[in-house]
Parts: C-alpha cells; structure tokens; sequence
C-alpha cells in the first residue's frame, strides 16, 4: 500500500514530455487563432503575426521549439497539470489570471517551482473543451420577447414596528404567453439591485430537466428583453452575454395595465406584509390569467425533485447567474473567514489571502452559500459556518 | 375563472328553485347585520371577532348564508368576494375543512398534505386570497378537532369565522372555552311571526298553482291554517306546497285549472298524519277528514304560533318541549311517531 502511494507520488512530480508540452503549447496557440480567450493571451504573443503565420505555413507554424517549451513549461509536472485541471475547468468558471494567481500561492507554500504565466495559459487553453464541459449551460431561446415592468401600488409594507416603505413590484412578463415569469417586492429605491434579481428568478424559474442538456438542465432564454425601467450598465452587459438584446420603451403590457388598474386599487391604503402582498398577488395573477409563478414554481419544485441538477443551486450551475445576485463588500480575516454581518464564510482558498478586500454574492437559495471574488474575479464558492453567539450557544 | 355559484356548495336542498327570490324576512335582515358585523370588525377595529348564529331545522339558516354570499361584491384584487361558505360534512376533521376551502376558493389544494401542516396550509391559503370571513353550515358536524382547527386559522389570520348551526351548537362552544371567548355576535333565528308569514312570506313563495292574495280574508285563513301544519318551518311549509300542488293538479278538471285550495290542504295534512291514505281514495272522498288524533296535532301546533303567543326562543322552546313530553305520554297518538 505504501509502496504504491510512493509511486503515485513520484508519478505526480513527474514533468510531463517536451512532445506533451509542445503539443499543449501548439493547441492553446491554434485555438488563439480562432479567438479563443484573446484578453488572456501572454503579452509577448503577437496575435496577428501568428495568424499570418498560420495562413502561411499551417498548423505546424504554431510548433514551438524543444527548447522554448522546456523553458515555458518549467517546473510543470503532472500535479501541476491536474491542480489546473481542478481549478480551471470547474462550474465556478475562473479565469486563467485567477487560476495562475492561485496555482503561484500554492507552489509557493509547498515550495514548489513557479510556473509561468505562459504554461498555465498554455494549459487552461488546452483544457478548453473540458472546461466548456463544466461551465457551459444548454440553451433554449423563447419564442415572445420578456417585458420588464413595475407596479406601484398605493400599500405600505411594514419593516419593524411603525416603520413602512412603499414598495415596487418589478415584474418580468412573457409577451408571447402574457404570463408573469416572476416578480419581486422591494422597496421602490432598490431598481437597481432588483431588476436583476427578477430576472434571476425569471431564468431560474424557466430551467426544466432535459436528458440531453449539459448538467441535466434546459435554459429558456429570450432573443429579446423590452423594458420600461432603465437597467443599469452592468445589467445590460450580463444580458448581451447571454445573447439577449435589451431595449427600452415607454409603452407598457395588458397585463400590467391590469395589474395597475384593477388589481392596485383592491389594495389601496392597505398595510400588508411582503410575503401576503406576493401571496395576494401570485394568487390573482393564477385565478384570472392561468399562471402564479410561485405557485408554479412550486409545482416544477414538487414534479422535478429528483431530476438530475434541478436541486442544486441554480447560479452553481449557470455561472452567469451570479452576476445577477447583489454584490457586498468585506475582508478576509487572518483565520480566512469573510464575514458578512452574521453569516461567516470559509473557503481553504480564503486563509491565502488575508486582510484582501472581496465582494461576495449570496446564493438566492441558501444562506449558507456564497460567491467570493478578488478583485472582480471568481476566486471561490465559500460555505457559510454557523455563527457561534456571545453564550457559545449556537 | 370563479363562478358565483363557488361561493357556497350548491346542495338543491338549499336552492331555490327558478324564479323565486329570497323572501326577506326579518332572520335574513338579521343575519346580514350579523355576518357584516362580524366580517368588518377587523378592518374597523383592528380586532377579528367570530359569530354564530343558530336556528332550527328548515328555518332558513342556509337560506340567509346563502343570500348574504350572494350578495358579497368581489374584490378587484383577489378576483373573490370577501368571505366564503362551507357546509361541514358528516364528521369532516380539519383535512376535510381544508379540501373544502380549496375548492371554494378555486384553488388546487397541495398534494403533500400531513397532519401538522394541515393548519398552516389553510393559513396560507387564506392570507393569498385576502378572506375576511368564512361561514360554516351544519356546524353541528364538527368535531372538536374541526373546531379546533377553525380557531386556529382564525387567531392565526384574523378571518372571522361564522358558525351557523342548530342551537345545541351552543352547547359545543360553550364547552370550547377558548372559542366561546371569542364569539363577538350571536344571533337565534325565531319564528316568524303569523303577520310576516301571512303579509311577507307566502305571498312571495312561487309555487305552481299556488295563487295567494294577502288582502283576502279566504286566503289568509288558509295561509293561516297551513303555517301551523308547517310547525313553523320553512321545509315543511315548501313540503306541504309541493305536495298540495301536485294533489291539485291530480284533483283538476285540467290541468290549467289547477289550483292550491284550501280544499286540498287537508289532504296534505291528513298524508302528512295519516301518511296511509291513497291517492284513490282522496278522489272518491272529496274532502276526507283528518283523523281525530291528527287534530289535536294539529291544535296543539296551531297554539305555538299564534301571535299572541311567546316568541321569544326560549319560550318557544319550552313550549316544544312540552309538547314533546306530551306526545311521550301518549304514545302511537302521533301519527308520525307510528311510522
């Protein structure tokens, strides 16, 4: 047993072969040309001239020397290549600066060559079609267009005892169907963060189980997003990654003209709290249009239990997602906690950079869930850790 | 899409039949106080409140409910009114109450149902849909557990509950002592008075061949004398009709020329007794007799709802229990009982 674990590990110190290096060198080249990654690729490699290259004397001309790739590829063994593996071709999606940021902590702890820039982008390019493997969703593109509206209606939702705000009703609608894909109460000055968070209830509310689709999920996106409200730039960006086109207007929905009218007067001057006014709301939209999208939400909870990836957390999956969720600020502590207000979070990346500044995105599905970036860049999914109070009780 | 007819179970023992309004008789005026009362408390006060309203068989409980859900305006932000009516099945327990509630809200109840959510769920059902209100009929079919569970979703939503059921009920509720607490209003039917059944009541009924005019003297007596065979019940008052129209049409030269009469009443009565006399014989027998037991029924129920008589409920009641004791004394003198 010990004998074999000795081999294991002297296997996994192992460089690989100037052959292995060349030929990872040559692909993440190859795959450059195509336009793969550009804003990645090593300062001294001159795009154009390898195309030109390329269209001259073929693929062969992507061919480094013997001696370029010992050189590049210094200190690369076959952990090396698997710790990558790991961190680059996972659903958290980071990106080659990240994993090389990562990959140099970790050499550095165990005392360990560094590799260079050039071979960990090499690699990761290499890795490409595995890396699609893990982070690239199926998708379906709907038919109507999605509408994002909000409604004001004349109630007051209760924070604490004596205190109200007024609130807004960010809506997103089908135009094909006139459904209600999802909606969102909040406070009428929190636009910004909760348009994308309707929309990240609208996607999420969209997946169903296919046999066919990457990690057992079927994406239904539009083409288009047609808004009354203005999105924020980011906003906007997220959506153009998605394929979706975003315009705005100042016409307005049936639905919505309804909700406006009808359903807000029923609710004037009424104190009511968030959860019953979604309830009243998820109710109507049900009896009079044929569709609560909490209600539904429920059902496709209940039918899709046990299909394959409906259970995990949707932004795990779509990486893209994420971007959607709110972002906060805090810092890793000397223990490699990230504390936000009483939840904790830890990570065994985290303690490789104390006292750093990070943002952290909560997952919408459970507190105990969240997304570190380094200086906007996925760093990790950290899990919360159960704040132990004053007392020590838990 | 919600129909009106959502509102309440539609039983055809409490329909009435086409073209027949509901008479308003001081119970439904009271009862609609009542029901309004108790729904608008919450929003006037800020406290939910719960009501009951008793009254005996075929007086018209389910008549008012109904009348009053009827006239409920829905809400343009719920698409329903502001309160529902369930009538309590034989032996409903709370899973029961909760299938109920989904179906008259229009909603599809949950699949994953269990004993300890069952309460929880009505909750919920109940803050979606914004009810204020939910009466029960035949409140006299729940257990302590249907009870229960009616208290909790009103202490939890602040829905008011109306429990409309024969008066014994009461005694059910005053053993609840956390829900006697909190019954707000309470309301026992009476007996309509002979004035209202004869100036109100029969001449709004609508029942083939029945013709009444409340301004004569002939019609009146036989308003009357069919008021008392009814013992003061609605049902039975609609049972004697029913029965009288057919006999009047069996009894017609044609059957255009039928007509109630007080002619034909006795024969009513004298089935609703004797219940051995065939139709035959009626025909060879124009105007039978009732047997003379069946007369002093008769006389003795003809006492109870005279005017001049206690109209108070207890009074009345005493007075039937009375009878009652009467008829233990004697018995095989009921016809009824004989049956």
């Amino acid at each position: 047993m010990s004998s074999d674990l000795q081999i294991g590990k002297g296997l996994l110190n192992t460089p690989l072969t100037i052959e292995m290096y060349q030929h990872i060198h040559a692909t993440a080249l190859q795959r450059t040309i195509r336009g793969l990654h550009l804003h990645a690729v090593p300062n001294h490699i001159d795009v154009e001239q390898l195309k030109q290259l390329a269209t001259h004397i073929g693929s062969d001309g992507c061919l480094i020397h013997p001696y370029d790739a010992e050189r590049i590829f210094a200190g690369v063994t076959l952990e090396t290549f698997q710790t990558i593996r790991e961190l680059y071709c996972s659903r958290l999606g980071r990106s080659i600066a990240m994993v090389h940021r990562i990959l140099q902590i970790l050499c550095r702890q165990e005392g360990a060559p560094l590799p260079t820039y050039e071979a960990v982008w090499a690699i990761c390019l290499y890795l490409e079609k595995r890396r699609r493997e893990s982070v690239d969703v199926s998708v379906a593109r709907t038919i109507g267009a999605w509408w994002i509206g909000k409604l004001s209606p004349a109630v007051r939702i209760p924070v604490e005892k004596d205190a109200f705000y007024l609130p807004g009703i960010f809506c997103i609608i089908d135009m094909h169907t006139q459904h209600m894909l999802a909606f969102r109460i909040a406070p009428l000055d929190t636009q910004a963060e909760s348009i994308p968070l309707v929309l990240y209830d609208a996607i999420t509310a969209q997946r169903q189980p296919h046999p066919f689709a990457l990690a057992g999920l079927l994406w239904q996106l539009p083409r288009h997003i047609i808004t009354e409200e203005t999105l924020l730039p980011a906003c906007s960006t997220i959506c153009k990654r998605m394929g979706i086109q975003v315009e705005t207007t100042t016409r307005t929905q049936p639905l919505l003209e309804i909700l406006r009218g009808t359903w807000a007067s029923g609710l004037e001057g009424r104190i009511l709290p968030r959860s019953q006014c979604a309830a009243i709301l998820d109710s109507f939209l049900e009896r009079i249009h044929g569709y609560g999208p909490v209600r539904e939400s429920k059902r496709h909870d209940e039918a899709f239990a046990h299909a394959q990836g409906y259970n995990q957390d949707p932004a795990a999956l779509f990486p893209l997602l994420r971007a959607l969720l709110p972002e906060r600020n805090g810092i890793i502590t000397e223990d490699g906690l990230v504390i936000d207000g009483y939840l904790r979070y830890t990570d065994e990346l985290l303690r490789f950079w104390p006292r750093a500044q990070v943002t952290l995105r909560h997952s919408a599905h459970s507190t105990n869930l969240a997304w570190i970036f380094l200086e906007g860049e996925i760093l990790c999914q950290a899990e919360g850790l159960r704040q132990v109070r004053d007392g020590g009780s838990i | 899409m919600f129909d009106s007819d959502d509102l309440y179970d539609d039983f055809e023992e409490d329909c009435l039949p086409a073209g027949q309004k509901t008479i308003m008789t001081q119970n439904i005026i009271k009862f609609d106080m009542l029901a309004r009362k108790v729904i608008e408390a919450k929003e006037q006060t800020g406290y939910g409140l719960l009501g009951i309203v008793t009254a005996k068989s075929g007086w018209g409980k389910s008549i008012a409910m109904r009348y009053f859900l009827k006239n409920v305006p829905r809400r343009p932000h719920t698409g329903l009114p502001t309160c529902i009516g369930i009538r309590v099945k034989p032996q409903a327990n709370p899973r029961v109450l909760l299938a109920d509630l989904y179906k008259r809200l229009g909603e599809r109840a949950p699949r994953r149902l269990t004993r300890f959510n069952i309460a929880d769920e009505a909750v919920d059902i109940i803050r979606a849909t914004d009810l204020r209100g939910i009466f029960t009929d035949e409140t006299n079919q729940l257990g302590a557990d249907g009870l229960e569970f009616l208290r909790y979703i009103y202490d939890k939503t602040g829905c008011s509950v109306i429990f409309v059921g024969l008066p014994d009920i009461m005694t059910v509720i005053q053993r609840h002592e956390q829900l006697d607490g909190r019954i707000g209003y309470e309301l026992q039917f009476l007996p309509p008075t002979v004035d209202e059944v004869l100036d109100t009541i029969l001449p709004e009924l609508i029942v083939p061949h029945w013709v009444y005019d409340r301004t004569s003297e002939a019609d009146r007596k036989m308003g009357q004398d069919l008021w008392t065979h009814a013992r003061s019940s609605f049902r039975e008052l609609r049972m004697l009709l029913v029965k009288a129209s057919q006999f009047s049409v069996d009894l017609s030269e044609t059957p255009e020329e039928a007509r109630i009469t007080p002619d034909i009443l006795p024969l009513v009565y004298a089935r609703r007794y004797g219940r051995q006399i065939s139709l035959s014989q009626h025909e060879e027998k124009a105007q039978p007799d009732p047997p003379q037991t069946d007369m002093a029924e008769t006389q003795s129920d003809q006492a109870e709802t005279q005017p001049d008589l206690p109209q108070t409920n207890y009074e009345a009641e005493s007075k039937q229990r009375h009878d009652a004791k009467k008829k233990k004394e004697k018995p095989g003198e009921d016809g009824e009982d004989e049956q």
